[in-house]
């Protein structure tokens, strides 16, 4: 037996995540069960039926041969069926969409929604953050990059309350209504790539998280998803965004990033970001 | 060539029988306006003889460069001097669309307040996309806008298994949700 077979290799107390290596075992058998994956066009097709009748066979079906039509006496047949073919519904991602109708909740069973091209594409995009005033001294923002490859943030109440920044013709704008609010003009939305919406601490003050966020189609689809969190003066990320070939995928986060902006930006990969400290960017 | 004023129509594929493509252009100027062109947009909507949008995924523009069976698509960028082009294939057009219908709307996003009043030139014309040459052209429809955001400018129809053109220049003072609740489609 060599003494580099993994088998019989001394523990290694220097390399802690070695101690929870794990061997797989052998994958016990359904009994009676034939699973099988048939991609191969020119093969036969299994005719004898297995125990369970699950065979999946992905081939095209053979020409049917010419069978005369069974006359009405006929009894049906019992032969059980050799293939079970993959039912429609379940043939690659289903998109969630949304409409006016009724609001679309962002929850952890179901985190994403995605928007049409006229969604995406036709008048404004608001975000809005509905949060009582109670709740503490808080600015909504977004981490974003454009198409051109510009990293930055736009923040309410910042120098960098539009976005590109200084912009005359700003692609996102961040202002107050009755909430604090993002609005993505969607006559620019091919010039967006993606973007992180957030809410952070705009004082040493810790924030009492709660309310929700309200994102709102132009058409009037309502896109809701709750703000719970502990106290804190962390980083709530809300909302992440992302622009799949015109259309907006939107995904609930309601992740506690604690520590600042610049943490929060990185851990998201948005790192070609100039910073002043660390929750304000150089505009 | 005289140009064609609102409502006039012309049968093109009776004109020319050879014709199997066009391509749809508008031309617009609005001065030092320069904001209130960032923000039209040039659309097209593939209607059924109800004048309804057969699906919304037949409403071709800048997001949505073409109809799913791709007989309508838009330019990413005009050749020539229109602004916004559209190509049309007549032979690969659904043969429940009875109607192409090209329209210009003012994005409501994060500016407002700005009309077609505030045009100087609008015009829509209709080349052969076989060889790009011009077949016809419509007046200065921008002359009769005063406060309307989005209009309806010309259409292609089927008229007697053969394909007609028409200058219609009507307005709507509700933008871009006026045109969508008049052809039917979801916004």
């Amino acid at each position: 037996m060599s003494s580099r077979d993994p088998a019989h290799a001394p523990a290694r107390s220097d390399l802690p995540f070695l101690k929870h290596r794990g061997r797989l075992g052998e994958v016990p058998r359904p009994v009676g069960v034939n699973v099988s994956l048939d991609l191969d066009p020119s093969a036969p097709a299994e005719t004898t039926p297995t125990a369970a009748g699950n065979e999946l066979n992905l081939s095209a079906p053979p020409a049917a041969p010419h069978v005369p039509a069974p006359s009405p006496a006929s009894p049906p047949s019992t032969r059980p069926p050799t293939t079970t073919s993959i039912p429609k519904s379940s043939r690659g991602f289903r998109r969630r969409r949304t409409s006016a109708a009724a609001a679309t909740h962002l929850t952890p069973e179901e985190p994403t929604v995605t928007l049409t091209r006229l969604q995406s594409g036709v008048g404004a995009l608001t975000i809005e953050a509905a949060c009582t005033e109670s709740a503490g001294d808080f600015r909504l923002g977004a981490v974003y990059t454009l198409a051109s490859g510009v990293t930055s943030v736009v923040q309410f109440g910042s120098e960098t309350n539009v976005a590109p920044p200084r912009s005359s013709r700003p692609i996102v704008i961040a202002s107050r209504g009755k909430f604090q609010q993002l609005t993505v003009d969607l006559r620019q939305s091919r010039q967006l790539s993606r973007f992180l919406v957030y809410l952070v601490a705009g004082s040493l003050q810790p924030v009492t998280w709660s309310g929700a966020l309200v994102v709102t189609t132009f058409g009037g689809a309502r896109i809701e998803m709750p703000i719970v969190a502990a106290p804190s003066t962390h980083v709530q990320v809300l909302v992440s965004v992302f622009n799949v070939t015109g259309e907006f995928v939107l995904r609930g986060e309601g992740i506690d990033i604690p520590g600042d902006l610049r943490n929060c930006a990185a851990a998201y990969g948005f790192e070609r970001i100039a910073w002043l400290d660390g929750n304000t960017v150089l505009a | 060539m005289n140009p064609m004023r609102r409502g006039e129509n012309v049968a093109l594929t009776r004109e020319i029988p050879s014709l199997t493509s066009v391509v749809l252009g508008t031309s617009l100027s609005a001065g030092s306006e320069t904001k209130l062109l960032e923000n039209l947009v040039m659309a097209t909507i593939l209607c059924d003889a109800n004048s309804k949008a057969i699906s919304d995924e037949h409403f071709v523009f800048f997001n949505q460069l073409s109809s799913p069976e791709e007989s309508v698509a838009q330019r990413d960028q005009a050749l020539g001097p229109d602004l916004e082009q559209v190509v049309v294939d007549l032979h690969a057009v659904p043969p429940e669309v009875e109607r192409i219908v090209v329209v210009l709307y003012l994005n409501e996003g994060v500016t407002q307040h700005r009309s077609f009043g505030q045009l100087k030139q609008c015009t829509i014309r209709v080349l052969n996309g076989a060889d790009g040459a011009e077949l016809v052209r419509s007046e200065n429809l921008a002359e009769a806008f005063v406060a309307e955001t989005a209009v309806t400018l010309g259409e292609l129809y089927r008229h007697q298994n053969g394909w007609k053109f028409k200058v219609i220049g009507d307005g709507y003072s509700n933008g871009v949700r006026g045109i969508a609740a008049y052809y039917g489609v979801d916004l």
